[in-house]
């Protein structure tokens, strides 16, 4: 097995997660707030206890726009081999996902209306035990890389 | 083809003896005269079926035009195979399927001339209408009682929930039960309305090659299954046909017929009642067609091949180590609840009063018993549903060695037909009380397959109980490649913490919580005296927190060390063995060629060991089950990975042998 899946996603990706993170985080913060005025207000809590859910939502939209965006472009990685898909993913626990190309029954791209702004689209591949993605490729690459699988497993299925 | 029924004529007196000329004709016509008589609402089916159900015995006669003699003697020489079958008073039932077979492009020729007399024929003889192959067929009238039954079912397990809240919560007033007997009855009514109502809207036949069935009150469903597609036809006797059987000289049994291999849309068809005889010459009808179709016809006389079967010995033995103990001792529990209830409401409080002083001095003696009297209870209610579900337990190969039919159960027979090209990997699982005598489970996960029926394929019992010895010879029979038996290599020494830790951590942090609100609350004061009937000594407080929470957090950890040696892996024969533990211990085996991906992942804390957790996935019933290695040499974990894609079976040796 190699060291790294060879290529990465499309560099816009940090933006558009970053965008939908933001997005998330709006009620997060909502309910984050809510708690910590139910706390102050009608439990009467003390203050360190009632600043806690709001520091927490704070916390974690910070972490989800500033920071995990860039740390899981890193990490992800793909590569199409001649018969396998090999995938990289993964912020802290680093999973590394290989599926063989024979199994593979069809595959998809798809595209919200946030990735379609940025010309991004997601590729997703389908085995009898559930559905694999390569997110945020470039819109004319992930087109490639869907009839390069879609290719591959036609051969594979051949032999 | 039309001078076909001239060279039949002269066989047909022979076929039936008492060759009632005025009857005959009548049933020859049956099928046009139906739809004006009996099933006005259906013209369009018959009407196909009159130029399509002969397909097979045209194909038949097109490919030897010359031989339409012989093909006579044949079909007559298979008349006395059927006799016997259908003795009674329908007994001509096949010879009037076949004749109607063969006299059916005469009626195109001379329709007219016949139908004068059917008209007032038919109805006379209903008896050799329900028998015909392609005249759309009535269950038989019990089905109404099973319609209403499931009816009733239905609506009453809807109901109960909210009934029994309402009897308890309300009390046993006289209003409450007048409410609830109302409430029986007009499920009752209303139910044996709507058997009877789909009792007339069901009908059944076979034609054009394939079986169809009409079946809804309001919705209508027609349900067509090509002949070629359907892989059985069974009959099922349940608790009630049985009932009905024993009672009566009817024999009438539930019809399934099952398809495989297909898509969603074709599902299986059950008719809930059916004469016996007819559900033989159903069987007949289809698996004859089906035998024409394919063209082997000496498949017939090989029957399938019974593998294992269950002994009583065997199948008790599996209720007494079901492990269900737990299962059944939350019902008694729930249980409880109502016999709280039922005492508060029958018995008055001095009596209740009286009985717990009586106690009192003996209370730690009677909790025992108690506790002794519910974990018995407990194991008999687990005994006695491993016996309804396991019982009869048989495994059998079909004569082409390519299903597996397993058929089990004791009020209700329940059987899985299983295509062994379809199996994706086998669990071996040793329960807790099995594990120490030597005996497992086996289970299946087979890649999903068109069916109703409860599981889907999804993950089937293969054998309830075999000793461990004999599971690869079992194995051998029954999915040959399955049948690896490799040591397994074991995790490293440094997975042991780690294994320990995860099991004992979730407590730590209940105990840290309890503990805060233990000492915190004033509970640590109030405990004591709780205990005064037990223990006579009085203890620090935070013995009554610390004693039990050190035996959890012991059992725990035990828990997680016996986790870590059951752990292991193996690639044996292109298969994949991974064993995990929780609570029982199980073992898989995926042959490489089923796995639809491998994944390996590492958490900081792993990457900093070096281990990793392996996982692979086979396809099981509509989606997927993941067999997981945790905590092995990360090494490995990438080795294995590769050696299980594609070229694996090229690159490396065929045994395991990295630690």
């Amino acid at each position: 097995m190699k060291f790294e899946p060879s290529e990465r996603l499309d560099p816009k990706a940090k933006t558009v997660w970053r965008i939908s993170n933001v997005i998330w985080a709006v009620p997060l913060l909502g309910a984050g707030a809510f708690a910590s005025w139910f706390a102050r207000s009608v439990v009467e809590a003390p203050l360190l206890v009632w600043t806690l859910p709001i520091l927490g939502a704070l916390f974690l939209a910070v972490l989800s726009i500033f920071v995990t965006p860039t740390l899981s472009w890193r990490r992800w990685r793909y590569e199409i081999r001649p018969d396998e898909v090999d995938l990289q993913r993964g912020i802290f626990w680093i999973t590394r996902t290989l599926v063989p190309l024979a199994r593979i029954q069809h595959v998809d791209t798809q595209n919200g209306p946030l990735q379609r702004r940025f010309g991004l689209s997601t590729v997703v591949f389908y085995t009898a035990a559930g559905a694999n993605r390569i997110p945020e490729l470039s819109a004319p690459i992930a087109a490639e890389v869907r009839d390069q699988i879609a290719a591959l497993t036609r051969e594979q299925d051949e032999l | 083809m039309n001078y076909e029924p001239e060279e039949m004529r002269p066989g047909q007196p022979k076929g039936e003896p008492d060759g009632d000329p005025h009857r005959r004709t009548s049933d020859g016509e049956t099928p046009r005269s139906e739809p004006s008589n009996e099933k006005p609402e259906s013209p369009e089916p018959n009407r196909t079926e009159s130029e399509h159900f002969e397909s097979p015995s045209d194909s038949r006669s097109e490919s030897d035009e010359s031989g339409v003699s012989e093909r006579l003697e044949a079909e007559e020489g298979r008349d006395p195979d059927d006799e016997p079958e259908n003795p009674k008073s329908n007994g001509g039932a096949d010879d009037e399927t076949k004749r109607r077979e063969t006299e059916n492009p005469e009626r195109k020729d001379e329709p007219e001339e016949m139908k004068a007399n059917s008209g007032s024929e038919t109805p006379g003889s209903p008896g050799s209408e329900t028998l015909g192959s392609e005249v759309p067929r009535r269950l038989h009238p019990t089905s109404m009682l099973f319609e209403a039954l499931k009816t009733a079912r239905s609506w009453a397990s809807a109901a109960a929930i909210p009934g029994i809240a309402a009897l308890f919560g309300g009390g046993l007033s006289v209003w409450v039960i007048a409410l609830v007997l109302i409430g029986v009855s007009v499920l009752l009514v209303v139910s044996a309305v709507w058997g009877f109502l789909s009792w007339r809207a069901t009908s059944y036949w076979v034609s054009g090659g394939a079986f169809h069935l009409r079946s809804g009150v309001l919705q209508k469903n027609e349900r067509t299954i090509p002949l070629d597609h359907v892989q059985s036809v069974d009959t099922v006797q349940g608790f009630i046909q049985r009932v009905i059987g024993s009672v009566s000289p009817l024999k009438v049994v539930e019809v399934r017929i099952e398809t495989a291999g297909g898509a969603a849309t074709e599902t299986d068809a059950s008719l809930s009642a059916v004469v016996r005889d007819d559900a033989a010459s159903l069987r007949r009808e289809v698996e004859g067609a089906r035998r024409e179709a394919t063209g082997d016809e000496e498949g017939e006389e090989v029957g399938p091949t019974v593998l294992r079967r269950l002994t009583r010995r065997e199948l008790l033995i599996a209720g007494a180590t079901s492990g269900q103990i737990g299962a059944a001792a939350a019902i008694i529990g729930v249980g409880s609840q109502f016999f709280d209830d039922f005492i508060d409401n029958f018995f008055s409080r001095n009596f209740v009063e009286g009985i717990f002083e009586t106690i009192a001095p003996y209370a730690f003696l009677a909790v025992m018993l108690i506790v002794f009297a519910v974990g018995l209870f407990a194991w008999f209610l687990a005994i006695a549903g491993t016996v309804v579900a396991y019982s009869g337990f048989v495994i059998s190969r079909s004569a082409d060695g390519k299903y597996l039919n397993i058929k089990r159960g004791l009020i209700r027979r329940y059987e899985a037909t299983i295509p062994i090209s379809r199996i994706q990997a086998v669990r071996v699982t040793e329960g807790l009380l099995r594990q120490p005598f030597g005996l497992a489970m086996l289970r299946v996960e087979s890649a999903g397959y068109g069916g109703g029926t409860e599981d889907v394929g999804v993950s089937t019992t293969l054998f309830p109980l075999i000793p461990k010895g004999q599971i690869r010879a079992f194995l051998e029979e029954t999915a040959p490649e399955f049948a690896v038996e490799p040591p397994l290599t074991p995790l490293p020494r440094r997975a042991a913490r780690r294994y320990i830790f995860r099991a004992a951590a979730p407590w730590l942090v209940i105990f840290a919580v309890v503990g805060t609100f233990f000492f915190t609350s004033g509970l640590s004061a109030a405990i004591g005296p709780l205990f005064i009937g037990f223990i006579n000594v009085p203890l620090p407080p935070t013995v009554y927190f610390a004693v039990p929470a050190a035996f959890v957090l012991l059992l725990a950890a035990f828990y997680g060390w016996a986790a870590y040696r059951a752990a292991g892996w193996a690639i044996s024969e292109d298969c994949f063995v991974s064993r995990s533990r929780t609570l029982a211990r199980t073992t898989a085996i995926a042959p490489r060629r089923r796995l639809q991906s491998r994944n390996m992942s590492r958490s900081p804390l792993q990457r900093r060991v070096r281990l990793a957790t392996l996982r692979t996935r086979v396809a099981s019933g509509t989606g997927g089950a993941t067999f997981e290695v945790v905590d092995m040499e990360s090494s490995s974990a990438r080795e294995v990975i590769e050696r299980l894609g594609p070229k694996g079976g090229e690159s490396g040796g065929r045994e395991s042998g990295v630690g």
